[in-house]
């Protein structure tokens, strides 16, 4: 206990004033009595009163001490120290990742987390301001710089869990700039602690407080949840992940399309992963469900569900229709007749111009031949001769795959530097088409480019003069190509993306798309500037996107309806085993557990008070002025003897 | 007259008599009844002849009759002595606070017809024009009147063409100073010859007590009926605040903040006096009576003083 203003203690010497005022003989009006016979006993009392017993029974100047008393305290800044987890400068890290979720704490590590935080919030003192910044991919300011606990706890209330998966990056540089702005700031990590297992987190120079929030590691989770096509059909691959030190068992159920399919128990060692491949899925497979939970025995608890279902999709879309115009590729037609979800037609370079309905495929592909004017739709040109958009200036023989721009989505897991390539022919590419494969000299291979959203694929060789069709790369290249050069349909490429994770679709100012999440209602999008971005992707599960297109002429799309899964694949989410230390860099660490002392401001309750006072003198000075004024005389009283 | 008593009151008395519980022997025959037997025309009883009677009493007429002597009764007249002793003290010249707050404040205006002094005045005017009326003997005494303070007495008179005479007395009195009641009352006691119903018309504020007195007075074969007249601001005081009181009979002044306690305080010292007072008087066969002025004078004696046995 203490106090901050000492000099304010002068004040009290306003009682002296005070009680002088009282002492000082008021002006007495002359009260003529008949006779002071029966008052004399009274008057006895009343003059040993004075001077200072009169004072002592005076209720409007004890008040009034006490008030000039309350109000010095108030001035002189009374403060007691207590203890408190911060104080002075203090950013608050709440961590809002899915691992916060975990129930291994009652209700929930973020709740305990809140808890923590509130209890600090109660501790700050005077002096003491706090910034509270929740930890999510996009670090969001609950409150910045406050003093005030109903706002700060406000700003904590309003502080709800993601199912996003630990993203600690921006949030660290954030405290790190305001630790800078604020030299003494403290840093106060309310966490599980286990984004700090990421690698490469920037440094953090402040005064850390570390309160670890949890006390467990048992979660198990599904880390991947994968379809892939095979010859018998499509295969299912769901890896599943055990972060406890010890052996457990799980209970994985799958559903195709609503209806289940398999139940099994997959047994997983101590900090190890397992994997379950299923094959034999229908044919018209489309949405893959796939949930664990503890088995009936042997099974260790599971403290965050949220990783425990994940989904996948497959072929999103409605069945392409692609036209294949060749004189008769093996390769190609053994390809695409094992394609899913595709409708294959077939013509003859000689039949193109006349087929009847041409214009109304998907994606074409012309084997050694180019058409007069590209169809609308995307275009796979392999080996065409000379034309006005693509023409050719000479063959080169025996090329070599020597450059290959790996990050391009057309080579995607393929290797074609061993292909062989007996001659190809070199193209003049117009500007909107890049090269993807080149060859020693310089030669594209492999191009493709976006002609007002249009895409064209280019393979510069036959391939009946090499051996990439037979090759493994040859079936993931054409999947590979056919999936680039897919309509833009209701999705970009991305089917599957993170929890928070924005997503964004191209789309005219005419076209209309909009989103249903799991379980919500629809929500519209607005473009700008040709994209459209949904952010509202913290739940995890199957969301349907809806675009109703205009007609474009090369696109000659309309109403498209597709999906695209969320699922929590984040092993720093998953493994919720928490960190004594987070061990991050330029910290000034604080050992666990220690506290700092807060100076406690007392002025508060003291000035209450002292309005209470006021209000009670006030009473009392009121009460005893009405008691002054003379009462109505009683009835006649008659006493008998 | 009109000024104490007005006509219509005086016929509304004009038939009463004031009672006693003992009447007392006069000089003369009065017009009351005596318990007495004697002289009057008033047949009371027979009894029996004993020697030494006398002989003109005897009813003859039973005598021949039955032929024994009877002695015949008649009911002796007695006349009633009466004495009005009014308190004149200054603290008897009061109609209520004269303070500027008492007089500014709703219900604090002094009213003089509340003044004590003036509701003796009327009461002992009507006590003694009921004797009067009655052929009483009537005595009427001024304790502490005037300037000198000492005892102004009417001589004993009879009969009500004494009245004019009576009410000039009564009328004249002024307030004087104060004194030892006690004193006054012995002196009066030793002082009167003949004794009768008294009458005491006083606060007894006295800071000596009137127990003495009263004493003396009773030892002097008075019948006493004692009228305590007091002001309602002297039974339930409601001044508030800081004064400087003011004794009126003294004229000493004290400062005193008075609060709820200081008047619960002198309700009580007044509760405690004013049981003293009944207790002294019960045991002594005092007649007693508490009037406060704000009761209207006619009726503390067409029903109070009816009430209590003193007037019929």
């Amino acid at each position: 206990m203490g106090i901050l203003l000492p000099a304010a203690l002068a004040l009290l010497a306003l009682a002296i004033p005070i009680i002088v005022l009282y002492l000082l003989k008021v002006k007495r009006e002359d009260l003529t009595v008949s006779s002071s016979f029966l008052w004399q006993r009274v008057l006895e009392d009343r003059q040993a009163n004075a001077p200072w017993q009169k004072l002592q029974k005076n209720w409007l100047l004890l008040l009034q001490l006490l008030l000039l008393l309350l109000m010095v305290f108030v001035l002189s800044r009374p403060f007691f120290q207590s203890e408190a987890q911060a104080s002075g400068n203090i950013i608050v890290l709440l961590d809002a990742s899915a691992g916060m979720q975990a129930t291994d704490v009652a209700p929930s590590r973020f709740a305990k987390a809140k808890s923590e935080i509130n209890t600090i919030i109660d501790q700050m003192g005077g002096g003491d301001q706090m910034t509270l910044v929740l930890m999510r991919a996009f670090p969001e300011v609950l409150a910045t710089s406050s003093t005030s606990k109903t706002e700060l706890k406000g700003a904590l209330d309003r502080a709800r869990v993601t199912n996003e998966p630990a993203q600690p990056k921006s949030s660290i540089v954030l405290a790190a700039a305001a630790a800078d702005r604020n030299p003494g700031t403290t840093v106060v990590v309310v966490s599980s602690g286990t984004f700090a297992r990421e690698e490469g987190l920037p440094a953090l120079k402040a005064k850390i407080k570390y309160i670890k929030i949890g006390q467990s590691d048992a979660n198990q989770a599904i880390s991947a949840v994968n379809l892939r096509e095979t010859g018998g059909g499509p295969q299912l691959f769901v890896g599943l992940n055990n972060y406890s030190t010890q052996p457990t068992k799980v209970t994985l159920s799958v559903t195709i399309d609503n209806k289940p399919f398999d139940t099994r128990e997959v047994s997983i060692g101590p900090e190890d992963k397992a994997s379950v491949t299923l094959s034999d899925l229908p044919v018209t497979t489309r949405v893959v469900d796939a949930k664990i939970r503890p088995a009936a025995q042997g099974s260790l608890p599971d403290y965050l569900s949220v990783d425990n279902e994940a989904w996948t999709l497959r072929n999103a879309g409605s069945p392409q229709k692609l036209l294949l115009v060749s004189s008769g590729n093996t390769f190609l037609e053994l390809f695409l007749g094992r394609l899913p979800n595709y409708k294959v037609g077939k013509t003859t370079p000689d039949n193109y111009e006349t087929l009847a309905n041409k214009d109304t495929y998907d994606l074409y592909i012309f084997d050694g031949y180019a058409p007069e004017h590209l169809p609308p739709g995307g275009v796979f040109l392999i080996n065409p001769p000379t034309s006005p958009y693509l023409p050719t200036s000479s063959s080169v023989n025996t090329p070599t795959f020597a450059r290959l721009e790996q990050s391009d989505p057309l080579l995607r897991y393929t290797d074609l530097s061993s292909v062989f390539v007996k001659q190809a022919q070199q193209y003049q590419l117009p500007g909107w088409m890049k090269g993807v494969a080149f060859s020693s000299e310089g030669t594209a291979l492999l191009a493709s480019g976006d002609n007002q959203g249009q895409h064209v694929v280019l393979l510069g060789f036959d391939t009946h003069d090499s051996d990439i069709g037979l090759s493994t790369a040859w079936p993931i290249l054409m999947i590979n190509t056919l999936s680039w050069l897919q309509p833009a349909g209701a999705l970009d490429q991305v089917t599957e993306i993170n929890p928070g994770e924005p997503i964004s679709f191209q789309m005219n100012l005419t076209d209309e798309i909009s989103v249903q999440p799991p379980g919500q209602n629809v929500q519209v999008l607005k473009p700008t500037s040709g994209l459209a971005s949904f952010t509202d992707t913290d739940r995890t599960g199957i969301y349907t996107v809806n675009r109703k297109q205009s007609v474009n002429p090369n696109t000659k799309t309309g109403p498209a309806q597709d999906n695209f899964v969320v699922n929590l694949y984040s092993s720093l989410s998953s493994n919720i085993k928490p960190l004594d230390d987070l061990g991050l860099q330029g910290a000034i660490t604080s050992p666990n557990g220690s506290s700092s002392k807060s100076d406690r401001e007392l002025w508060q309750p003291i000035a209450l008070l002292a309005i209470i006072i006021l209000m009670l003198e006030w009473w009392v000075f009121y009460r005893w002025g009405k008691r002054r004024r003379l009462k109505p005389a009683k009835p006649l009283k008659i006493t008998k003897n | 007259m009109a000024g104490l008593l007005d006509e219509e009151f005086l016929r509304k008395i004009d038939r009463l008599n004031l009672i006693s519980k003992r009447v007392r022997a006069g000089s003369l025959k009065g017009e009351r009844r005596s318990l007495k037997r004697g002289t009057s025309v008033e047949f009371a009883d027979y009894r029996d002849y004993t020697p030494g009677d006398d002989l003109r009493q005897v009813d003859w007429n039973i005598y021949a009759r039955l032929e024994r002597v009877f002695l015949k009764l008649f009911e002796e007249e007695e006349e009633l002595t009466v004495h009005v002793l009014i308190d004149c003290s200054r603290s008897m010249d009061w109609s209520g606070p004269s303070s500027e707050i008492a007089t500014t404040v709703e219900n604090g205006t002094p009213n003089a017809q509340y003044n004590k002094l003036l509701y003796a005045k009327r009461t002992a005017a009507a006590i003694s024009y009921m004797a009067l009326a009655a052929m009483d003997r009537i005595s009427l005494s001024a304790l502490f009147s005037g300037g000198t303070g000492g005892e102004a007495r009417l001589p004993m008179m009879r009969g009500k063409n004494q009245t004019v005479r009576m009410i000039r007395f009564v009328e004249d009195l002024k307030p004087g100073t104060s004194g030892d009641l006690n004193q006054v009352l012995r002196h009066y006691a030793a002082s009167t010859r003949q004794p009768g119903l008294l009458f005491l018309l006083s606060d007894l504020f006295a800071p000596g007590g009137c127990f003495e007195g009263l004493r003396a007075l009773q030892g002097a074969g008075h019948e006493i009926a004692l009228l305590n007249i007091l002001s309602p601001d002297e039974v339930n005081p409601t001044l508030r605040g800081d004064f400087k009181l003011v004794d009126s009979e003294t004229g000493h002044s004290q400062e005193v903040s008075i609060d709820n306690n200081a008047l619960e305080l002198y309700r009580q010292e007044f509760t405690n006096w004013q049981h003293g007072l009944m207790d002294f008087c019960q045991r002594r066969s005092i007649n007693f009576i508490q009037v406060e002025t704000n009761t209207s004078f006619e009726d503390l004696v067409l029903h109070y003083m009816r009430r209590r046995g003193l007037v019929n």
